[in-house]
């Protein structure tokens, strides 16, 4: 999913979080207001902290950094050959082209 | 003398074993826990939206441990190339958050 949609969904769900909230605490107030004892939040209260819940765990979950595949083939199958066998300390020049420089046409500059 | 009905044993298929890099599972595991803190403190705040408190709260925090689960395998299906059991994120973390929650 796209970042910046994951991110309005979060936005979304923390709104929704923060309207919940004062909602509950018109609902104490008013209670305190009338003389009533307080039982149990109203169910559209309720329901729509849980729809928050739901909504912005959905928009964490996607706003979260991406998982990558643990298997160590799956990266090094992209990976040439080459690459991986390049050993630098293991390259010898003192080898035998020094003598064969003379037979050649062009003598070759890197080994004189 | 060779009998020519006698066939060569064949070597075993896919001897070569599964490699897992450990830096790439470190990565996944810490996107995981990045998920889990952040719904842990919505959730949080959604019970004391709701007052829960003692064993409604108990219950409710296995609740809000189940919804991250279930979101989080409905978001990848296959979790078994990102981690090596994903089936122990059902079990395995509600102990370790159990002690924020006493």
């Amino acid at each position: 999913m796209n970042r910046s949609l994951s991110l309005i969904i979060c936005t979304i769900g923390i709104a929704l979080l923060a309207h919940s909230v004062l909602s509950a605490l018109q609902h104490r107030s008013y209670l305190r207001l009338t003389n009533k004892s307080f039982e149990h939040i109203p169910y559209d209260i309720a329901l729509e902290s849980i729809v928050a819940l739901l909504v912005s765990s959905w928009g964490i979950i996607n706003l979260a950094p991406k998982l990558i595949p643990i298997k160590a083939t799956h990266h090094l199958s992209k990976r040439s050959y080459e690459s991986i066998d390049y050993r630098p300390d293991f390259i010898q020049f003192n080898n035998r082209a020094r003598y064969l420089s003379d037979l050649l046409a062009e003598p070759c500059r890197t080994c004189r | 003398m060779i009998n020519p009905e006698q066939t060569q044993p064949q070597a075993p298929t896919a001897t070569i074993p599964e490699h897992i890099d450990a830096e790439f599972l470190a990565m996944n595991q810490k996107s995981m826990y990045f998920c889990q803190i952040l719904i842990a403190t919505v959730g949080g705040s959604v019970a004391g939206i709701l007052g829960f408190s003692g064993i409604p709260g108990f219950i409710f925090y296995i609740f809000v441990h189940l919804v991250f689960c279930s979101l989080y395998n409905l978001k990848d299906k296959n979790l078994q190339q990102y981690f090596i059991s994903p089936k122990t994120m059902w079990y395995d973390s509600i102990s370790s958050g159990l002690m924020s929650l006493v």
